[in-house]
This record gives C-alpha cells, structure tokens and sequence, in this order.
C-alpha cells in the first residue's frame, strides 16, 4: 500500500560537495600513473629523443591536472551525487523528451558484448556482417512502423531534423531550382518549417 | 501563430504555400498533445503547389502501432530512437534520428546504406546524387542496437500497447492536474478537450494570483527529488509554460507523486512565499544567475579561460 501521495512528501536531500574544479586539485608532481623512465643504458645511446624536434618542441608543458587515481575517483563520484539522472527520479518533467525507462539489459549489450564494442567501424564489413544485420533489420520495422519505403540512422541529435531539411532542399536543387530562402522556425513549434524557393526559379519540380 | 484550436491556421498555411515553396516539415501531435486531425488537408495543399512534406514524429509515443506517416501522405519522416524506442539520450550525446523516405527520394538519402544481397550484408556509396554523409561511419550504432531490441522485446502488439498506455497516463494526469489550482490547461475545448501523450500546461493563474511563475516552480521542484521540468521552446505560445509527459513507464503511484508535488508546490505558492523564494533548499546549488550562463564575458568554458576571466591568470 502506497503512502498518499498528496500529503507526505519525500525527505529528499542531494549531496552538496562544494568540490573544487579539478584543476584545483592539482599538486605539482602528483601522478595518477607513474610511468616507467627509460632506463640508463638506453638513455645513454640515444640521448633525450625529443630534442630532434627543435623548435616544434613546445615551450611550456600542458596545463593538465596533476592528480593521484584516488582523488581523481572521488571527485567525480562526488559529481555524479550532485546530477539528477532518469534513473533516479520520475523523469515526467521532460515533455517531449519521452523519458522512457532504458532497460538496462540493452546496455549490457551494447556496452559490453565483444561482438558488439570489439568491432572498428573502419573493419571490411564482410567481418562485422551481425553490427550491419541489425542495422538492415531495423530499417525493415521502420519501414513496417512508418509506412514509408527507406530508412537511413546516420543522423544524431540534432541533425535528426536537419537531414530532412537538407535533403529537401538538396532534392529540390537537384531538379535544377535553388533555394535561397529558408524560413525555419524550432522543431516541435506550433508553426511549420517551411523551405521556399526564389521566384525565378520557380520551375515545377518534377518531384 | 496557431489558430484559436492551437494549430497552424490552414487558410494563412495556404497563403503561404506558392510554387516557390519546396518542402515543410509539420510535427503531429504538437507539443501541447493535441493531435491535428486535418493534417492531411496540410500534406495535400503543400503536394498541390509541388512541394515535398516532412513528418517531424518527435511525438511518436502517442501514435505507435496506431498511425503511420504513409496513410498521412508524408513523402519523409523521422524518429528520434533516443525517445520513442527507448535509447537513452545521453545528455545531448549518443542520440540517433532514424529519417525515412518514400521511394522516389531514395537516390538522395545519406550514405552509406546498409544493403542485403540475398548472402550478405555490405555498405553501397554508390549514390551520385546522395547528399552524402551526414555522419561519421555508421552512427551511433549502440543506439540502433538498443532500439531494434526494444522493438523485438516489445512486439507489434507491445508498440501499440506503449501508445495506449502513454496516452492513459497523460490523461490520468490531465484529471489530476486540472485540479491543482492556478493550473490552467489551454485549448481545453473542441478537439484539444483530448490530449494524446502530453500536455504544455501554464501557470498563468498562479502568476497573476500569486507572482510566481513557471521558473519559481521549476525552482522548487528539486526539492522533492524531481529533475525540473521542460516549460518551452520559444516562442511561448502558452504562457508560463510547462510540458509533461508521462509515458508509458511510469505507475499510477509515480504519476499521483508527481501531481501531488505539483499541487504542495502550488499550495505553497499561495500560503508560504518564502518558501518558493528560497528554493532549492536541498540540492547542491542555489539558483544559478542567468548572466553567468548567458553572458559571454562570464562564461567560461576551459581551465585556460576561467583563469582569464576571473582575473587569476599567472
């Protein structure tokens, strides 16, 4: 039985750090890292390989953090109490964002499976015929889903909505009219995106 | 400006459309959840002066399984998979827009396109008239794979179900909401009586009852362990302006939480200002002063700037 939901409010209270920028963390000579100094013998014969670069060689070295594995973990598990993720609360407050639950089994596949974060996208796709299978599957329901008779999922974010204009404005140029006009308003406002063509280019598109 | 219905007014769409327009790109249901029953008449006036017509299915939880962009008359579509098919957004980040086209627009689509000969699967550039590659490789392809499994999981009969549930849910909220003094419901008449998967509702009552407005509410509402909510995209069509949508995850004791931290925020607004005025009192910071977000002499955005701007350069 649920507590009424009207009258006793959760004692809710997120972790304040007041944690510093890492940059601020850092001490001169701390390493999260140590990494092994050539030893002498080599050193020796070849000197300190770098001077072959001359005036390539930068002046001042980078200005990174110098900071232990230790307090590196804690500062940004420190962070992450201080975010309110959808995992954590009832993510309704986003509209239009539809805040579903994210099963996490697909994370454990998509994150973790060999066959799956293993493969370089640069690889002959005959050796990553299954990343591709999948894709061709999923272009099928959305064909299925839409109606519509072709599906591409390059687009990310932003460009979700930029590609279809792009593509009518570079659909249209390629039946000969060029547009020089673009009224765009936001996506998801209450007034339509409209592309408009100049006047004298107003030859019927055979689209 | 949308009409008194909230949708575009079809008569001064007309007007607009000429020979001269190439292509428009609607969104159905809007962001208020109304859905646009004549969007056809929209689709046929745009195909009547030559024009191609694009369906923005950003609002693609209210209608899965239930309507398609082909009966509509759209000729290209997209879905954003990081919302309608469950991929998480990943703060701006790994995000995938799934955009679909009728045959004829076929020889413009990005590439590569992952094609199937019968033996094997392999990636074809070969589309002179491609508008060529919106994307590095493939895209994010974990999102792909997140959203195929969804959809395998969930089953033709599960999308559908999704829809109706998300839609039930919103309109269990809606009964909730329109109690909740100083909420005000706009375009509640007609066909906007009947909402799909959220609403754009307002706090105008409760501005002029009280002064405080959809930011003070925002403010407070990470007290009780909410994420803020999303008010608009500008301009603000409705005015004091916040957008819900309980989609099909949520539990009837997630939704009464919510409405329920609605209304003791409201409750407040009228009998405890102080308290609005203070808020948050329990996250990590206080209110963030727009300047310092907005202003490009506050910003900073590197180590190397931060140092500049406050002053603190060695």
């Amino acid at each position: 039985m649920s507590r009424d939901r009207y009258s006793r409010f959760r004692k809710f209270h997120q972790a304040k750090w007041d944690e510093e920028i890492i940059f601020e963390l850092s001490v001169p000579g701390e390493r999260g890292v140590l990494v092994p100094k050539a030893e002498a013998a080599v050193a020796d014969e070849i000197g300190d390989g770098v001077s072959v670069l001359g005036g390539l060689k930068r002046k001042k070295a980078p200005a990174l953090p110098e900071v232990s594995q230790m307090r590196v973990n804690r500062h940004y598990l420190r962070l992450s109490q201080e975010t309110m993720g959808t995992d954590v609360n009832i993510d309704i407050s986003q509209g239009t964002c539809t805040m579903k639950y994210s099963p996490k089994v697909q994370e454990h596949l998509a994150a973790r499976h060999p066959g799956i974060v293993e493969v370089h996208p640069l690889q002959d796709p005959d050796t990553m015929q299954g990343v591709l299978e999948i894709i061709y599957r999923t272009e099928q329901l959305m064909k299925e889903i839409s109606g519509l008779d072709h599906f591409c999922f390059n687009p990310a974010a932003a460009p979700t909505a930029f590609t279809p204009m792009h593509q009518l404005s570079e659909s249209i140029i390629c039946h000969g009219a060029i547009i020089r006009e673009m009224r765009l308003s936001p996506p998801c406002s209450p007034i339509p995106v409209m592309l408009q063509l100049p006047i004298q280019q107003a030859s019927k598109s055979s689209l | 400006m949308p009409d008194e219905n909230g949708f575009p007014p079809i008569e001064a769409f007309k007007a607009a459309l000429s020979e001269r327009t190439a292509g428009i790109m609607i969104t159905n249901p809007e962001d208020t959840g109304i859905y646009n029953p004549r969007i056809k008449e929209y689709v046929d006036a745009a195909h009547a002066v030559g024009a191609l017509c694009s369906y923005d299915q950003a609002n693609a939880n209210a209608f899965l399984g239930i309507a398609r962009a082909k009966e509509a008359g759209f000729d290209m579509c997209h879905f954003n998979m990081h919302k309608t098919f469950s991929a998480p957004h990943g703060c701006m980040g790994p995000a995938t827009g799934a955009v679909g086209y009728k045959d004829f627009l076929k020889p413009f689509m990005p590439v590569p396109r992952v094609e199937f000969d019968g033996r094997k699967y392999y990636l074809d550039y070969n589309c002179p008239q491609s508008i060529g590659k919106t994307r590095s490789f493939l895209g994010n392809f974990g999102v792909i794979l997140k959203s195929y499994m969804w959809i395998m999981q969930h089953g033709a009969e599960g999308l559908k179900e999704a829809a109706i549930c998300s839609v039930l849910n919103n309109n269990y909220m809606m009964k909730k909401l329109k109690e909740t003094r100083g909420v005000v419901m706009y375009y509640d008449f007609g066909v906007g009586k009947n909402r799909l998967e959220q609403v754009r509702w307002s706090w105008e009552k409760l501005q002029q009852d009280t002064g405080f407005g959809t930011g003070d509410v925002n403010q407070r509402l990470s007290d009780f362990g909410i994420q803020h909510y999303w008010t608009s995209h500008h301009p603000w069509v409705v005015p004091e302006p916040f957008t819900l949508e309980p989609c099909e995850s949520y539990s009837k004791d997630d939704l009464d939480e919510y409405c329920g931290v609605l209304a003791e925020i409201s409750r407040e607004c009228y009998e405890e200002p102080e308290v609005i005025k203070g808020a948050p009192h329990c996250g990590p910071t206080h209110r963030v002063k727009h300047p310092e977000i907005n202003d490009e002499e506050l910003i900073a955005v590197t180590w190397r700037q931060y140092l500049k701007k406050k002053g603190l350069k060695k």
